[in-house]
């Protein structure tokens, strides 16, 4: 379990999409390799073709969150309230759940928030890896043509984007934290 | 009682050691001359005379991995290297200076969070031009803040100590202290942070090669090969799998090492007995 998280860790999201591209497109022909029909030919036909892009970038994702969650919820289970819940004989899988898991959420959520500006980095490169018609193409395309500003609008847009994200974040951790408020530690 | 090295200490060692153990051989010798172009021999599958293939233009693969790994590797270390020698200062002296200097710093460091890494390289390569060079000053510059961040943080949990106030009432100086102190006591933190750091930078390296923006050609580079073998991947599929076995295989070795090292200095990761 540990070795299938470190293997999605390491691999570069732009080599799982050719990977994902030899296997599910070229070799059983169940996806397409790239390209985009666009939204008017109805919802299905575009999922269809988002499938293996979305694949290539949540594969890596998957795998930072599960060691995350690892060492969150390894974290937690040291503490003293899940000694005690042991202590008043709550089972193994109750305690993991309702004691220590709502605890290690925190930590996760904040990978999550900070992870979405390399989901947008990871969304630039995979875009171009499946010629889909994005923020990441046109970025792309713009510096091929020395198109400046173009370059610099998307930039400060997905830059925005990362900083409202990373607002959100913050406020639903604080709403999220299952700990007494105005309580120090 | 001696205290047990980490399994992943080992892996990641021994895998970061094999791939600079590559990277410094390419330098000597490698099968072929990496940029040899043989036409005639264009995206060969693997065989006894190319033991990876050939490319497009009939240059020897594994050739080519051995001196891309010397480019990922020196593009990484200079990343990092820049990254240490601007971001440890600063942590440290926003944790020395107090509320001012440390107010400054944040800030300066969330400035830079708010563009990632890649998009900052995209940019810089888009008004300066694609290249190695450009590369390393955008990834720098990131690793620079994260690395800031950290020492700040480690810094100003030394900081409260009682050795601190004891060498600052024996009439030591703050930058005294800072160096004889604090910074032996994160440096810890710091090398385990700049070991993964090394990787990201890899991966992030191989990327903007992908897109043509990173190291250029005749030079090769592992994320230059996945693309070139990407247009190919109906006639020479194999292409598009040993460039990515090696970042792949990098990336794991320093993550490891990484991991094996925080394990290893900081105690409380290693596995409780209550469960």
């Amino acid at each position: 379990m540990l070795g299938f998280a470190q293997l999605g860790v390491s691999m570069p999201s732009f080599w799982i999409a050719i990977l994902l591209i030899l296997l599910f497109s070229l070799t059983l022909h169940w996806f397409p390799a790239g390209g985009f029909p666009g939204w008017g030919g109805g919802i299905g036909p575009a999922l269809h073709a988002l499938v293996l892009p979305a694949l290539a970038l949540a594969v890596p994702e998957a795998a930072i969150l599960a060691r995350v969650t690892r060492t969150a919820v390894l974290d937690t289970l040291g503490e003293d309230h899940v000694r005690t819940a042991r202590a008043k004989g709550v089972g193994r899988t109750a305690v993991l759940l309702r004691h220590a898991l709502p605890n290690a959420l925190i930590p996760v959520a904040t990978v999550l928030g900070l992870q979405i500006s390399f989901l947008l980095a990871g969304a630039v490169v995979v875009e171009n890896v499946f010629t889909l018609p994005g923020l990441g193409r046109l970025l792309y395309q713009a510096i091929g043509q020395r198109d400046l500003i173009v370059v610099q609008g998307v930039v400060v847009l997905l830059a925005l984007f990362v900083v409202v994200v990373s607002a959100l974040v913050d406020i639903a951790c604080a709403l999220a934290d299952p700990r007494p408020k105005g309580v120090s530690s | 009682m001696r205290r047990q090295l980490p399994l992943s200490l080992h892996l990641g060692a021994v895998l970061t050691l094999l791939l600079v153990a590559m990277a410094l051989l390419s330098l000597l010798w490698t099968p072929y001359p990496a940029e040899q172009v043989r036409v005639i021999a264009r995206l060969k599958p693997p065989s006894a005379a190319h033991w990876l293939g050939t490319d497009h233009f009939g240059r020897d693969v594994l050739s080519m991995i051995m001196v891309g790994a010397r480019n990922s590797l020196a593009v990484g270390a200079a990343a990092v290297g820049l990254g240490l020698l601007g971001g440890v200062p600063l942590g440290l002296l926003a944790a020395g200076l107090g509320r001012w200097g440390d107010e400054v710093v944040a800030r300066l460091g969330d400035l830079v969070f708010a563009f990632p890494a890649v998009l900052t390289a995209i940019l810089l390569t888009a008004a300066l031009g694609a290249g190695a060079i450009n590369v390393v000053v955008a990834l720098a510059l990131f690793n620079a803040a994260v690395l800031a961040r950290v020492t700040r943080g480690a810094a100003l949990a030394v900081w409260p100590r009682p050795f601190v106030g004891a060498a600052l009432a024996l009439g030591r100086g703050p930058l005294s202290v800072t160096l004889v102190h604090v910074l032996p006591n994160i440096a810890g933190i710091i090398v385990v942070q700049a070991t993964v750091l090394f990787a990201v930078a890899i991966v992030n390296e191989a990327a903007l090669s992908y897109l043509g923006l990173g190291i250029q050609p005749p030079s090769p580079s592992w994320g230059k090969m996945l693309g070139d073998a990407q247009t190919y991947l109906f006639t020479a599929p194999l292409q598009a799998v040993f460039p990515g076995v090696a970042i792949a295989l990098c990336v794991m070795g320093l993550t490891m090492l990484g991991d094996g090292l925080r394990d290893w200095l900081d105690p409380r990761h290693r596995s409780s007995g209550v469960m």
